[in-house]
């Protein structure tokens, strides 16, 4: 078994005709039971039909429930959608509550074919306060800055003496040393 | 250097308003501190007094930086908002309709509407304010409805023992909710008379 042979579809989060801006609708529009009324695979979906159907209709009113007793024919369920698809559930030998929890599952789905999720997560803006990059929030005389040679930058960002500076500090150093040499040759 | 070339475009159109960004911590009213930044402060680094001592520095800084927020509130010109939010055990950045998807039982049924009350975080093109580490449920109100409750697509879970003669295939969906993002709210001005003081 193949992941891609399963797995034909993907999809980005989404929700059919925006639902959910304004009111949440139901995407389930039609239901058709069929079943037949001898076979003993059909016990189950002829239970749900006695105990539960009349309830599940009453709490669905947006929903159209069909009955469609074939004989000697499989039990299915058969679900149609607002965006058009259509699903269909073998039911043989489901129990009656089995039939009632796929039925709920069902009303509550919005009739994507079984797909693969590609992100958990769809947004139409994507950003708000902008990509960010390394000048975000920053001072914008930065860009031009000239952090080796202006001091008011140098001081604020790079407190340690340059490379000319060391130079120039030890040449001094240096000069000072000659001098009390030339000092001290002079004294003798 | 598309970088650099950002850095001069922004440098030359935006003079203005890109300078740098001030952190204030906000430890008021709300029970939560919170800490607010500023995207557009115009407190340029260097020119900080420097007799003043550092508390009543930042309760100006704080101070300032609400006076402006509230203005952008009081006048609805605070834009379109972001959110941080924590829902199931997963962060979401989320701003109205968007759609989020949670994966495994979550209780939530289809068509409620629900508030999500944990946010970390809340933004909009001018400020940010970030909860430590969560916003106060009264600030900020995020409400969604739940789009769908349907299932993922079909997983395989393959065991198989190397040499042993034993393998199994198990084929499982798991529960998937659908969410769509409402609105994202903030419920009231962010400076009371008490955080003013």
């Amino acid at each position: 078994m193949q992941n891609a042979k399963i797995h034909k579809n993907h999809f980005y989060v989404s929700a059919p005709l925006k639902n959910g801006i304004g009111r949440y609708v139901c995407q389930l529009q039609r239901v058709t039971l069929k079943f037949c009324k001898t076979r003993g695979d059909s016990k189950g979906i002829r239970d749900f039909i006695e105990s539960y159907l009349v309830d599940y209709a009453k709490s669905n009113p947006g929903v159209v429930v069909y009955l469609k007793p074939r004989r000697h024919r499989p039990a299915m369920l058969t679900m149609e959608f607002l965006n058009g698809e259509r699903h269909e559930l073998s039911c043989c030998q489901f129990d009656g509550f089995t039939v009632g929890q796929f039925l709920n599952l069902y009303t509550k789905c919005s009739g994507r074919q079984e797909s693969r999720l590609i992100n958990v997560q769809y947004t139409n803006h994507p950003s708000i306060q902008g990509p960010w990059t390394p000048w975000t929030n920053r001072n914008p005389e930065m860009a031009v800055a000239d952090l080796i040679h202006d001091k008011k930058w140098r001081e604020m960002y790079n407190k340690a003496p340059s490379a000319t500076e060391m130079v120039l500090e030890m040449f001094k150093q240096q000069q000072i040393s000659n001098q009390i040499q030339i000092e001290e040759k002079q004294a003798e | 250097m598309n970088i650099v070339r950002n850095l001069s475009k922004k440098s030359s159109s935006c003079l203005d308003h890109l300078r740098g960004g001030q952190f204030v911590s906000l430890p008021s009213r709300f029970g939560i501190a919170t800490t607010i930044r500023e995207n557009s402060s115009n407190a340029a680094g260097p020119k900080l007094q420097v007799h003043e001592p550092v508390e009543s520095k930042e309760k100006t800084a704080l101070n300032e930086t609400l006076r402006k927020i509230n203005s952008k509130l009081a006048a609805n010109a605070e834009g379109r908002l972001f959110a941080i939010i924590h829902v199931c055990g997963k962060q979401f950045r989320v701003t109205p309709e968007d759609l989020i998807a949670i994966e495994g039982h979550w209780a939530p049924d289809a068509g409620e509407r629900i508030r999500l009350e944990k946010v970390l975080l809340l933004g909009s093109r001018d400020f940010t304010v970030v909860g430590k580490p969560l916003l106060p449920q009264e600030l900020v109100s995020v409400e969604a409805t739940v789009v769908e409750k349907s299932l993922s697509h079909t997983r395989i879970h393959f065991k198989k023992i190397p040499r042993g003669n034993y393998n199994r295939t198990h084929l499982h969906r798991e529960p998937l909710t659908i969410l769509r993002i409402n609105y994202i709210k903030i419920n009231e001005q962010l400076v009371s008379s008490k955080a003013s003081e």
